[in-house]
């Protein structure tokens, strides 16, 4: 199909932009790389009055190590992180799960920041993001507010972002020697069903911290803390695997839809739990026992 | 709603039009400047059929808006294979009967010549990932990567 009609402005700055959301209110929506808008678009499944597009909007654009965090320009293409040295020494589960966004075409011209505020359940860069307790930073014509990409994803794309607002930027935390990240996912390409990113803590062998974030589980990423703390503090060990496998229900209420039933992602949330925990402490976990039932 | 001049190179030649915003580039291309090479298929970004290249890159032209181009440089089917870029490649595709109906080979063209460009000796497993994002429907694909493959070899690692 073809887009419905909408006016296009390319404000020069970021306060024009600002000022041309306020001035249109939810009438406008924001386009920067435009992989998931334009078919929305084209499908005539959103049909905003003007486009704003903040693509070429430099100053959104980049990264940065900032003392113990990366800053992620908001503009910066699926494309810039993936080949990115930095991204790759210091945030090595942004590199990895790159090669799972789309394909190349799009991670050309897709961006970091459209991939948070469009805020896609299925995308597995919001459950990175989550994994990673990632901090988005939002601007309006008042100013900057940080928020938790915890507080971040409120419903099926929705976010916390106001319609005067624009993602600026995303800080992630430096991994350093003693962290660890894996990503598991689960299904074809274009039809994945659900999985999981992670990031863990591990000193002398105890499992300092450790975040799982979902994907393809519900209306939002998710978190599933009672699971995660199953393994904190301990040596992770067979025991403190299956204390998580029977947390995971606490955490996850996983929805039916046509690419699986709630039972079977019940079941396969535990089967990625039994992986990537295998990924993520080999010396106790390892590699024999992840075809373990679930 | 309002046109919009834009001004953008086209294979190589300055271009200047009055587009609506919701016109994208792959419809720009064809109905406004007959490069029908530049194929649409499902205009929701999946098939890789209306691949062309954006200041350098392959892009889907269906994604991108023409208004999004304006000062932008682009490159369709008709101007890379003219300049001879995808000699192996054609060559290639032709021996190994990498086509049939032939709707999904420009994509398939552009994308492969990226890929050669960043890697030029991809394993078949690189090659069937890269490709992943173009749609055949008639070969099932073997002959395509063998295709790649041959090109890769021919070109002894220089695809320049």
């Amino acid at each position: 199909m073809k887009a419905p009609a909408f006016d296009y402005l390319r404000p020069k700055s970021i306060d024009e932009a600002l000022a041309a959301l306020r001035e249109h209110g939810e009438g406008a929506r924001i386009i920067a790389g435009g992989q998931s808008l334009v078919p929305l678009l084209n499908m005539r499944l959103t049909t905003p009055s003007l486009l704003v597009d903040i693509g070429r909007l430099s100053e959104l654009r980049g990264i940065e190590v900032q003392g113990d965090v990366i800053s992620i320009g908001a503009m910066t293409r699926h494309v810039e992180i993936e080949r990115s040295d930095v991204i790759r020494r210091y945030a090595p589960l942004l590199s990895s799960t790159m090669a799972h966004v789309a394909y190349p075409a799009v991670r050309n011209r897709g961006t970091f920041g459209g991939a948070m505020a469009n805020a896609d359940p299925i995308w597995n860069l919001p459950a990175c993001a989550l994994a990673l307790g990632a901090v988005m930073v939002a601007r309006s014509l008042e100013g900057e507010r940080r928020i938790a990409a915890d507080d971040f994803f409120l419903g099926h794309c929705r976010t916390a972002l106001r319609p005067d607002e624009i993602l600026v930027r995303v800080e992630v935390p430096v991994d350093g020697a003693t962290h660890r990240v894996a990503f598991r996912k689960l299904g074809p390409r274009l039809t994945v069903i659900m999985g999981v990113a992670a990031r863990a803590e591990v000193v002398d062998g105890i499992c300092k911290s450790l975040r799982l974030g979902w994907f393809g589980v519900g209306d939002t990423p998710k978190l599933s803390a009672s699971a995660a703390n199953a393994f904190v503090g301990t040596s992770p060990d067979e025991a403190a695997l299956e204390r998580a496998v029977a947390a995971l229900g606490e955490d996850l209420k996983p929805h039916d839809d046509l690419r699986g039933s709630a039972a079977l992602r019940s079941y396969l949330a535990r089967v990625l739990l039994r992986r990537i925990a295998a990924d993520l402490f080999p010396e106790t976990l390892g590699a024999t026992r992840q075809e373990a039932t679930a | 709603m309002k046109p919009v001049p834009i001004s953008l190179i086209v294979n190589g030649e300055v271009v200047e039009a009055l587009v609506p915003p919701r016109q994208h580039l792959a419809d720009f291309l064809r109905e406004n400047l007959g490069l029908t090479g530049t194929h649409i298929g499902c205009e929701q970004g999946v098939c890789g059929a209306c691949s062309v290249r954006l200041d350098g890159e392959v892009v889907r032209a269906c994604l991108v808006l023409a208004v999004q181009a304006d000062g932008s440089r682009v490159d369709t089917i008709e101007g890379v294979s003219d300049a001879g870029e995808l000699t192996h490649l054609q060559r290639a595709f032709e021996n190994r009967n990498a086509l049939q109906c032939g709707y999904c080979t420009p994509g398939m063209l552009l994308t492969a010549a990226e890929l050669l460009k960043l890697n030029p000796r991809p394993s078949r497993e690189e090659i069937r990932e890269f490709i992943s994002g173009n749609y055949c429907r008639c070969t099932g694909y073997h002959a395509i990567v063998d295709a790649i493959e041959a090109a890769a070899q021919a070109s002894g690692g220089d695809v320049s």
